[in-house]
């Protein structure tokens, strides 16, 4: 997963050696370790300050309308995080990734539990109407499975789950997919 | 037992409890270390405040409510859980669903205001550039004027004698965006104009829900008028509105910030820099900035390079002027100018407990009011610069920053900075802890590392995502 990050979490992530290239080779697997190399970029990506992302959002726009991964930025396999959120801000953050339709998970407690028919509203039932949702995990293996999860739920309905083989092709090849 | 024998058992109990070790309080071994020399020299930190001052379990579950003064009413879970129906009400048959909605309104409502805030703060100085108003900034990046201007319905070209098109005058076009972005605040009516940005598909989604905001300011209000006693009791309309006053922060307010502070400061492209507390520098005067806005510290990066200031410092016994940066102001002059970060937001009262900092310059959001009382055991000066945000603990000085003489309040911080060098009292401890880091990705230039500079485009991420080398994208924050 290649990661677009921000604010305070963004500097976390500096001060862990994450936002260098190097770092690809260490930490990722073997695609995203292409990518990174290929490109020259680093697997987690600084865009900037909180009110940059902003930033993250025309990303995930440039994405749909390069093609290819739907229609909308809920069909995108893409997750929102805020691991260690604690200010009202990132509330405000969190509410307008979901209602871009991203699934968008929290680590640090919402306060929410008090009203279960109110959380079950933001991390259930907003999913039908904006195709993105709330989520809660303090833990942060568990929080990263669940953002994955959620990746590969939106790959699986693009039709995109099933591992390519990469395969060279000639001209001879590439007439014959043009004939078909 | 008797009185005395729960006296003397209360105070046993307390003995007992130790403070945990620094390293069981951060991960990072710069911030490890300050911590144990803030304890070395008894300075409070939050990491000790932490350890006494215990989350309200009421507000943390979400269902306190202190919105009348008839409460506050407090509608904890019951420690059994519920059983069958739930009958808890405030006086006022508040439901917790209600109550916890409300809360969380008023949160989106509060960040909404923080990000939209700081984005009127930009459109006045950018109106300010724009008429040439102020020496002090210049629109600097005019590819993405052009770039953002239709978006705001201002025309870059215009028609002349012959029925020719020709390029518009690039201060009038500047002028008409400042304009028309600095109305998107106070819009009554019709859209946030920004918003038509969002894939075809998800602007049509917001139209068929009724959640397109219509005015920056108006939606954060109107939270604060549904919350109110007695207005809005529907939780799920409560959320709508949440919707209307979040998507006008990301897609208003927050955008239109990094869309003009890039046409003033240039959009980033990447850089190189360093982070942690490790960037502060014994033998320099450290200037640690601190907020997050680029307005001041553009102006700042700025004074502290003039000959002036470093003959100052030179003459006041340092061998440099050392900027670095704390929070988001912090990422705003790193993205454009490299400038290393010094930590964030829990390190800033560490960043003092170094002894290095000379001032630590402040303008809004997530400082804690606590530097004031760090600084006063160190030589440090606290600089306030935004009259929205002042200090009332400790000794601050505040020096008020106004676009209109930015360059001349930078300096004079600057120069506040630099004299106090000479004032250092305690040790100087530098945790020797810098990470290399690779900053400055707009999306601007991931467009361009992904395809150059004639075919920029996104497609080769969405073909690495589709061939399954990439599994997806997170969006990490906070």
């Amino acid at each position: 997963m290649i990661v677009l990050t921000t604010g305070c979490t963004a500097i976390a992530c500096a001060k862990a050696g994450l936002l260098t290239p190097e770092s690809a080779k260490v930490f990722c697997g073997p695609g995203l370790a292409e990518v990174c190399e290929t490109v020259g970029i680093p697997p987690v990506l600084h865009m900037g300050s909180c009110v940059d992302n902003s930033r993250i959002l025309m990303a995930a726009t440039e994405v749909v309308k390069a093609g290819g991964l739907g229609n909308d930025i809920s069909d995108v396999p893409v997750a929102g995080s805020a691991p260690e959120w604690m200010s009202e801000k990132a509330i405000s953050i969190g509410h307008y990734f979901v209602t871009a339709g991203v699934y968008t998970i929290f680590g640090g407690r919402l306060p929410v539990d008090g009203a279960p028919v109110f959380k079950n509203y933001l991390f259930k039932e907003l999913e039908e109407l904006y195709g993105g949702m709330w989520d809660m995990v303090v833990d942060p293996v568990e929080h990263a499975q669940k953002m994955i999860a959620h990746i590969d739920k939106k790959r699986k309905e693009l039709g995109i789950d099933k591992a390519r083989e990469r395969v060279l092709m000639d001209m001879a090849d590439r007439q014959k997919l043009e004939a078909a | 037992m008797t009185t005395e024998e729960v006296k003397k058992k209360a105070l046993v109990k307390k003995k007992e409890k130790v403070a945990p070790k620094p390293e069981e309080l951060a991960i990072d071994a710069a911030s490890q270390k300050m911590i144990a020399r803030s304890r070395e020299l008894e300075v409070e930190t939050i990491f000790d405040r932490a350890q006494s001052m215990k989350p309200c379990n009421i507000g943390a579950q979400g269902t306190c409510c202190k919105n009348c003064a008839q409460g506050p009413c407090r509608l904890p879970l019951p420690k059994g859980g519920i059983e069958g129906e739930d009958t808890r009400k405030g006086l006022c048959g508040a439901t917790p669903e209600t109550i916890a909605a409300r809360n969380f309104a008023r949160m989106v409502a509060g960040g909404a205001a923080a990000h939209s805030d700081h984005g009127r703060g930009v459109a006045e100085t950018f109106l300010a550039a724009a008429r040439k108003e102020t020496e002090d900034y210049r629109i600097k990046d005019t590819k993405k004027l052009l770039e953002i201007a239709p978006d705001f319905g201002v025309d870059i070209t215009v028609e002349g004698e012959n029925g020719e098109i020709l390029d518009r005058d690039i201060d009038e076009i500047a002028v008409e965006v400042a304009e028309k972005a600095l109305a998107q605040w106070g819009q009554q009516q019709g859209e946030v104009c920004t918003v038509k940005r969002a894939p075809a598909a998800r602007y049509e989604l917001w139209k068929k829900l009724g959640v397109v905001p219509r005015g920056i300011d108006r939606e954060i209000v109107e939270i604060m008028h549904r919350t109110h006693i007695g207005v809005d009791q529907d939780y799920e309309n409560i959320v709508e509105q949440c919707s209307r006053a979040a998507i006008a922060d990301g897609w208003g307010g927050s955008m239109i910030a990094t869309d003009l502070q890039d046409v003033l400061f240039g959009c980033p492209y990447p850089l190189r820099s360093s982070a942690n507390l490790g960037v502060l520098r014994e033998d320099h005067v450290n200037i640690v900035i601190h907020g997050h806005e680029p307005l001041l510290s553009e102006m700042i990066v700025e004074a502290a390079e003039l000959p002036e200031m470093l003959e100052l410092a030179k003459e006041k016994g340092a061998e440099g002027i050392q900027l670095s940066g704390i929070c988001c102001t912090a990422n705003e002059i790193l993205m454009r100018h490299g400038v290393p970060l010094c930590g964030n937001f829990l390190q800033q009262e560490l960043a003092i407990v170094t002894g290095a900092v000379d001032a630590m310059v402040v303008d809004v959001q997530c400082i804690m009011e606590n530097i004031a009382n760090v600084a006063q055991c160190f030589h440090t000066k606290i600089i306030t610069t935004n009259p929205r945000a002042r200090i009332a603990s400790g000794d601050t000085v505040h020096i008020e920053f106004d676009e209109h003489t930015a360059l001349e309040d930078a300096k004079r911080i600057v120069r506040t900075a630099i004299e106090n060098f000479p004032n250092r009292e305690k040790e100087v401890i530098i945790p020797d802890a810098k990470s290399d880091l690779i900053a400055g990705f707009s999306y601007e230039a991931i467009n361009y590392h992904l395809g150059g500079t004639f075919r920029g485009s996104y497609v080769p991420l969405n073909d690495n995502i589709i061939n399954g080398r990439i599994r997806g994208i997170g969006g990490v924050v906070g």
